[in-house]
């Protein structure tokens, strides 16, 4: 109590004396050189006193407040010890500004220095919160038996039925990649994955680790698994680990399976290379859990064809005395007829269906490849634009297989066999529409097909050339494409001086499709990568009201544009006039060469106005109407109609995936300005005579009359050795252009091959060694027979071995054996071989992916060129296929690392278990403070500006107050006077009142004289009145003079009323008469 | 310099970079001059006169924000509402509710972009829901209720109009055949119940928008309209809606209007701009024919109900966008009880609202 009170007298005291020696201070009683360090002295006792006194008295409160701070930087605090030097420093610099000044002046310094500190420290504001956010991660991968994923899916939704009103809930499904379902929200349904799912593998701590990712802040977080805990890729353990530490709890809702019966083909054995005329022995391995019969087949599939090698009844019994799997051989024998690349299909027929669980594994494959003459793959639009290649082909000995664009190889294996791929006037997508507007055919050539072109060039050397046309390069709308990749030159035009330009409005409705809004912005997206720079791009939607997402503008900054398209979500249109009306607005006014929309919608929309409609063709403005997921007929026809009335095209599309295509093509119909040509033929310029062109005569060359612009790459690989110059001379077009690319070469003529531009060329006797020589040249050399490579899978893993031999047979050692693979995602990676034994090398890599994988190997022999040669391999079916059972292991680690709970079947369906249970302790969430901060530094600093240029001062304040005082005193003064004059007179008036009524002092007489100067009879009052006014000699002479006024005037009213009584005749008044006479008589 | 001013001995002369006018101090100070003035007279105080403009100033900027905040304020007020259903595609919850309508009994009918057609009590709880015989897509746009509490349903993407029992036995319908004759519909958009067990009027969109009149067998006995903008035509007539005295009352939705017919399709009046203003329409989705007398319009476009005499005067309006209860984004439909409870199918935000009028 009494060291309390101490206390509290102590720091009473400090105050005092601080405020003392502030007085003193401010008013400049102290000097000397100690004041500042005394001054500074009082401010921190005054300081730690003040902050002594609120933390004794309300400590709980401030104890409260600090632990709802937090720092995210600690050591930016130590930054606040520049605050003495600073206060130091200023207090000398700040002198001139006066005491007061300089006092405000520290202390906003300080403050600006404290605050920017701790917005650097990170200063955040913490907000409990007791909601609880449950992500459910549902593994839907191949290994789960449907059934079972049915029921566990079931138990989800009864679980999310049952969720607390404020609680979010998510659902991440998940199998090879994870995708988030359901983001954490409050109104949380379950539905099946929409869209496709990649099931042919698990990875569940990739699951995991994008569930850790999804959680809002400021909830409590909790992952529920459902999952049979058989992964293929990944480590689910370490994603737990990560899980535990994060503090997300991770129950386990298990899917518990075991296969007592099961058999698959366990593997294909074959020579990965052949020659014709070998009996080539493929053997099948099958493995079974139990004993079991059936028919085991081999089919071999080559040339397009597929036909049975053999078949053969098997029976897997087990050798008495043993357990686990029965393994059993069988051979087969197939002899090669035709050079080729063969696949052989493996396939086991139970006799029983019930013995076996899972019919997937039951088929395998594995290939072969027979080499022969050199093949090359054409591609061209119609047979008879390929006529003359396919007579030069023929001519060069190449064996040619002429296809259409649709049918390039998506699986490939099928490129694989291929040393040379000739694309001539193919465009990324076509329609085919007849007279009547239907569609008669339409394809869109898929990222996958040209990213097998392009890896095939990359990493097996297979050849690539390129021929022009309408549709090809630029025009056909490869821009950005892994093929643009392969060839030597890119579609874009940056350096001409005048390109024509197009401009394109997309108009969205929200589409009905499954994840419509998705394939929208993926649409738009792809619309705006084909456009140049200078194109113009606008995209209007609706949100409420038909708007622009984006404004018409040129699409040279198209990241603000594809950030826009982003954010978008377009909602129900009631009405397509709107949006074409703004179009057609901007459009018109656009100064763009071709004008063009894309619509986008179900067709529900009202139709738009003939006014409209009839703007639109005046303005030669073209519209494509995508119908996507009409409801039949009217929607259609809108749509339809729509286009018809534009000149635009209709699409009526099924298949989301193709849409992106569709919208490429449309937006390239605004990119078409890239073809040149003109009537008359002219000259290309030769400048110089690569190995494709040796022995060509330049000035045989025949002219041309159009091509595709492109810009060669900037590579030293690449040689243009034909240009052109026209229309701009110091510009010169790539003609003919080629490189090397990868392991393999590619070539690009931008002119085509005797359709339309070089019709020239077909009467020219050159032509035919002028191709001959570029397809030679471009063709994959393999010289195998001394370079050999074979592959096996074990393990997860790709081993690869080269065996390098010289023309002598004899091993060739220090040789660099780099070998490419590439996967069936069409994935590409390197491996550097180690030379393990003399001409021997190897190396490995991971390989997860079913299917087959290409293996592309060089070999740089020192002192020799290089040497190449592929192979390959297939990885049997998805690993999901081989799990017999569940993975209790990882169930029940992944729920106890984390402290979650194995959610057991019994608890499960009984409603003992709740996901939404509220056990975790309440979740922080930090707001950070950091803007605010800086914000308030920069008001204070702007304080601490105007604190030291401006001298506020009281002056202005004084002197009205001065003013205000004067103002005051003065009237005052000017009511005193005139009160003083009013009790002067009272007083006279009194005073007279009083003589009046009293007789007449005896020495009235001797004032005779004094009457005797009246002129007429003089009254009592008159004679009396000096002698009444005599106390009061010291009054000033002005008083004195109206004293005498207002005698005048009392006597001019005697004198008034005398006369009044003389004009009546009689001599004295009667009131003065009885006076008169005593006075008389006296 | 148009004053003379002291400078204080020991104080730091102006660096001469800037030269100080008196009277624009802030400008000097921003400017970067470094001259510490202590004057006996404060000329680089502004004067009374600037003190006065810049007093005037923020008075007339004061009382903009004031009056600009009560521009927001001027949209349509924002009433309580009770929130019924949530997004979802539970039982009880809604995925786009497109259509309402109101049984003799009270119940109120939702169908949503599901197919699904849900009864709730007058308090909002789900009593029964089934779905039409057949999917297409999405779900019906028009409902209603006839005298005998049977549901008529426009089975849009199907071309016909069901005739359901109240608990979705299909006991007639209607069309089923894609056309512009008599009978046959394109786009079916709404279906309203005449008076006295008469028959049925129905719109249609998709180009051949029109107003078809149905005897109580099914048998079209008059139809007008086009697609246009001229009186008498419509575009995307989105709801209809009888009177006692059989007058059709047609929301002409894109054409931001509502026309009304007699019986044999004579247009009677017409009213209604687009716009955002008291009796202006955005959009309006649906009609409502109260017991008061009054013309409910659930405006789309506006996000809000509207109230109209019938003779085309408007009387109020509540709602605006928002995900507010109260406030709504893209609302199809509304219905109103006798007791002026209103029900609105809040489209975007999956609900359905509870007004109290």
């Amino acid at each position: 109590m009494l060291a309390e009170l101490l206390r509290e007298g102590v720091i009473l005291l400090v105050l005092l004396l601080a405020a003392a020696a502030a007085i003193a201070l401010l008013r400049r009683r102290l000097t000397g050189p100690a004041v500042p360090w005394l001054s500074a002295s009082l401010v921190l006792l005054t300081l730690a006193a003040v902050s002594g006194t609120v933390w004794h008295y309300h400590g709980e409160t401030l104890r409260a407040f600090v632990a709802r701070l937090s720092v995210d930087r600690p050591w930016w605090l130590l930054a606040l010890g520049v605050l003495p030097v600073l206060g130091y420093w200023s207090h000398r610099s700040l002198a001139p500004l006066g005491p007061g000044r300089r006092v405000v002046a520290l202390l906003l310094r300080g403050l600006v220095v404290s605050l920017l500190v701790l917005a650097l420290a990170g200063l955040n504001w913490l907000i409990p919160s007791d909601r609880l956010a449950v992500l459910f991660v549902i593994d839907v991968s191949r290994s789960i038996p449907r059934e079972q994923l049915r029921r566990a899916q079931r138990w989800v939704d009864s679980q999310l039925a049952a969720k607390p009103a404020e609680d979010l809930a998510g659902v991440v499904y998940f199998a090879g990649v994870p995708r988030l379902e359901i983001p954490p929200v409050e109104y949380a349904e379950l539905r099946d994955p929409e869209g496709d799912v990649a099931d042919e593998a698990t990875d569940i701590a990739a699951a995991l680790r994008l569930a850790q990712a999804a959680f809002p802040d400021g909830a409590a977080r909790r992952i529920v698994l459902v999952t049979d805990g058989n992964e293929t890729t990944g480590d689910a353990l370490i994603a737990a680990q990560a899980s535990a530490s994060d503090q997300i709890p991770i129950d386990v809702f298990p899917i518990r399976y075991r296969y007592r019966s099961e058999v698959m083909v366990d593997r294909v054995l074959v020579a990965p290379q052949a020659h014709v005329g070998e009996a080539l022995r493929v053997r099948v391995v099958l493995r079974a859990t139990e004993p079991v019969s059936g028919t085991l087949r081999l089919y071999a599939r080559g040339g397009g064809r597929q036909f049975l090698v053999g078949e053969k009844p098997v029976r897997l019994v087990r050798v008495a005395g043993t357990t686990g799997d029965i393994v059993h051989a069988e051979d087969f024998i197939f002899d090669v007829t035709e050079p080729q690349f063969y696949e052989f299909l493996a396939q086991f027929e139970p006799d029983d269906p019930a013995a076996d669980r899972i019919a997937a594994n039951n088929t395998l494959t594995s290939f072969s490849y027979v080499r022969g003459q050199a093949k090359v793959l054409l591609v061209a639009r119609e047979p008879k634009e390929a006529n003359l290649l396919q007579q030069v082909l023929a001519a060069e000995q190449f064996e040619v297989r002429l296809i259409r664009p649709p049918e390039l190889p998506a699986r490939h294996s099928e490129l694989y066999a291929y040393d040379l791929v000739v694309l001539n006037d193919v465009p990324l997508t076509d329609v085919q529409l007849d007279a009547g507007g239907n569609v008669i055919s339409e394809y869109a050539i898929t990222d996958a097909q040209l990213t097998a072109i392009e890896r095939a060039v990359h990493d097996l050397g297979t050849g690539l050339v390129c021929i022009g046309g309408p549709h090809s390069f630029g025009a056909g709308g490869y821009n950005d494409t892994p093929l643009e990749r392969a060839l030597p030159v890119t579609m874009d035009v940056p350096g001409l001086k005048v390109v024509p330009n197009g401009a394109l409005v997309c108009i969205f409705h929200a589409s009905e499709m499954p994840r419509g809004n998705f394939w929208q912005k993926v649409i738009a997206k792809e619309a705006i990568r084909v456009l140049g720079p200078r194109d113009e791009i606008g995209v209007i939607a609706w949100r409420g009201i038909t708007s622009w997402i984006h404004p018409l503008q040129p699409a040279g900054n198209k990241r603000v544009v594809l950030a826009r398209v982003d954010t978008m979500v377009p909602g129900d249109m009631p009405d397509f006039d709107p949006g074409l009306r703004l179009a057609l607005r901007a459009l018109r006014q656009s100064k763009a060469m071709l004008k063009h929309i894309i619509v986008i919608s179900d067709g529900d929309p009202t139709p738009p106005t003939p006014q409209v409609i009839q703007g639109l063709r005046q303005n030669k403005i073209t519209v494509t109407a995508v119908a996507v997921a009409t409801h039949g007929g009217t929607g259609r026809g809108t749509m339809r109609d729509l286009a018809r009335l534009t000149g635009g095209r209709f699409y009526d599309v099924v298949n989301p995936r193709t849409l992106p295509r569709i919208f490429q093509k449309e937006a390239r119909v605004v990119a078409r300005s890239l073809i040149y040509e003109r009537p008359t033929p002219w000259q290309p310029t030769v400048r110089v005579l690569t190995d494709p062109l040796t022995g060509l005569a330049p000035e045989q060359l025949p002219g041309i009359t159009g091509y595709v612009t492109t810009t060669a790459k900037e590579s030293e690989l690449v040689e243009v050795p034909i240009v052109s110059r026209v229309p701009l001379p110091d510009q010169p077009a790539p003609i003919l252009a080629h490189w090397r690319y990868g392991v393999g070469k590619s070539v690009a003529f931008t002119s085509d091959a005797g359709a339309r531009w070089t019709k020239l060329w077909l009467n020219w006797p050159g032509v035919r060694q002028f191709w001959g020589q570029i397809f030679r040249w471009a063709t994959r050399e393999l010289r195998s027979d001394n370079f050999r490579i074979t592959a096996h899978h074990e393990d997860g893993r790709l081993r690869i071995v080269a065996d390098v031999l010289d023309e002598q047979k004899t091993p060739v050692n220090f040789a660099n054996v780099v070998a490419r693979v590439i996967s069936p995602s069409l994935k590409s990676a390197e491996v550097k071989l180690r030379q393990v034994a003399p001409g021997r090398y190897e190396g490995s890599l991971e390989a997860t992916e079913e299917g087959s994988y290409f293996i592309g190997a060089v070999a740089l022999v020192p002192g020799k060129g290089p040497v190449q040669t592929v192979s390959g391999l297939t990885v049997p079916y998805s690993q999901e296929y081989a799990f017999l059972e569940s993975n209790e292991v990882i169930l029940q680690s992944v729920a106890s690392i984390t402290g979650g709970l194995l959610v057991e079947p019994a608890e499960a369906q009984s409603a003992r278990y709740s996901a939404f249970r509220h056990d975790l302790p309440p979740q922080i969430r930090a707001r950070p403070l950091w803007p605010w901060l800086l914000f308030l530094a920069a008001c204070l600093f702007l304080a601490d500006v105007a604190n030291r240029k401006i001298a506020f001062s009281l002056e202005p304040i004084r002197r009205w107050r001065a003013e205000y005082r004067e103002r005051r005193r003065r009237e005052l003064a000017r009511r005193d006077e005139r009160l003083e004059r009013l009790r002067r007179r009272k007083q006279e008036l009194t005073a007279q009142w009083e003589q009046l009524k009293q007789p007449p002092p005896a020495s009235v007489p001797e004032l005779e004289p004094a009457e005797s100067i009246r002129p007429a009879a003089s009254t009592p009052t008159t004679t009396t009145a000096p002698d009444i006014r005599s106390p009061h000699a010291e009054t000033p002479a002005g008083q004195t003079q109206q004293e005498e006024l207002s005698e005048s005037y009392t006597q001019r009213l005697l004198a008034a009323k005398r006369k009044v009584w003389e004009s009546r005749g009689s001599l004295r008044p009667p009131s003065e008469h009885p006076d008169q006479q005593g006075e008389s008589k006296q | 310099m148009s004053e003379p001013r002291e400078l204080r001995p020991g104080s730091l002369e102006c660096s001469g970079s800037h030269e100080c006018t008196g009277r624009s101090w802030p400008f000097g100070v921003l400017a970067g001059c470094r001259c510490v003035i202590v004057a006996k007279r404060l000329s680089f105080l502004p004067s009374r006169r600037e003190w006065l403009s810049v007093a005037c100033r923020l008075l007339v900027g004061a009382s903009l924000c004031a009056s600009s905040s009560c521009l927001r304020q001027r949209g349509p007020r924002v009433p309580d509402a009770q929130v019924i259903g949530g997004p979802g595609r539970r039982p009880g919850r809604f995925q786009t509710p497109r259509a309402l309508a109101l049984d003799p009994r009270g119940q109120l009918y939702v169908a949503d972009m599901t197919d699904r057609i849900q009864v709730f009590d007058f308090e909002g709880r789900l009593l029964r829901w089934w779905r039409l015989p057949d999917f297409n897509v999405d779900g019906p746009t028009g409902l209603d209720v006839d005298a005998e509490g049977n549901v008529v349903v426009t089975d849009t993407h199907l071309y016909r109009i069901l005739v359901c029992s109240p608990e979705g036995t299909v006991r007639a319908s209607i069309g089923g055949v894609m056309g512009s004759g008599p009978g046959q519909f394109t786009s079916l958009r709404h279906v309203a119940v005449r008076p006295h067990g008469k028959g049925y009027v129905t719109t249609e969109s998709g180009g051949n928008d029109r107003v078809q009149v149905f005897d109580r067998d099914g048998v079209p006995v008059a139809w007008w309209g086009s697609h246009g903008t001229r009186l008498g035509q419509f575009r995307r007539p989105e709801a209809v809606e009888v009177t006692a005295t059989e007058e059709i009352i047609v929301a002409d939705s894109c054409n931001h209007r509502i026309q009304v017919f007699s019986p044999d399709g004579e247009l009677l009046r017409w009213w209604g701009s687009p716009g955002r203003a008291l009796g202006q329409l955005l959009y309006p989705y649906d009609l409502f024919l109260a017991s008061d007398g009054l013309l409910y319009v659930c405006e789309f476009g506006n996000h809000r109900i509207q109230r109209f005499t019938l003779a085309g005067d408007p009387v109020d309006t509540w709602g605006g966008p928002g995900r507010d209860p109260g406030r709504m984004a893209g609302p199809w439909s509304v219905v109103v009880t006798e007791g002026r409870t209103v029900f609105v199918a809040d489209g975007s935000n999956h609900r359905v609202l509870r007004f109290e009028v």
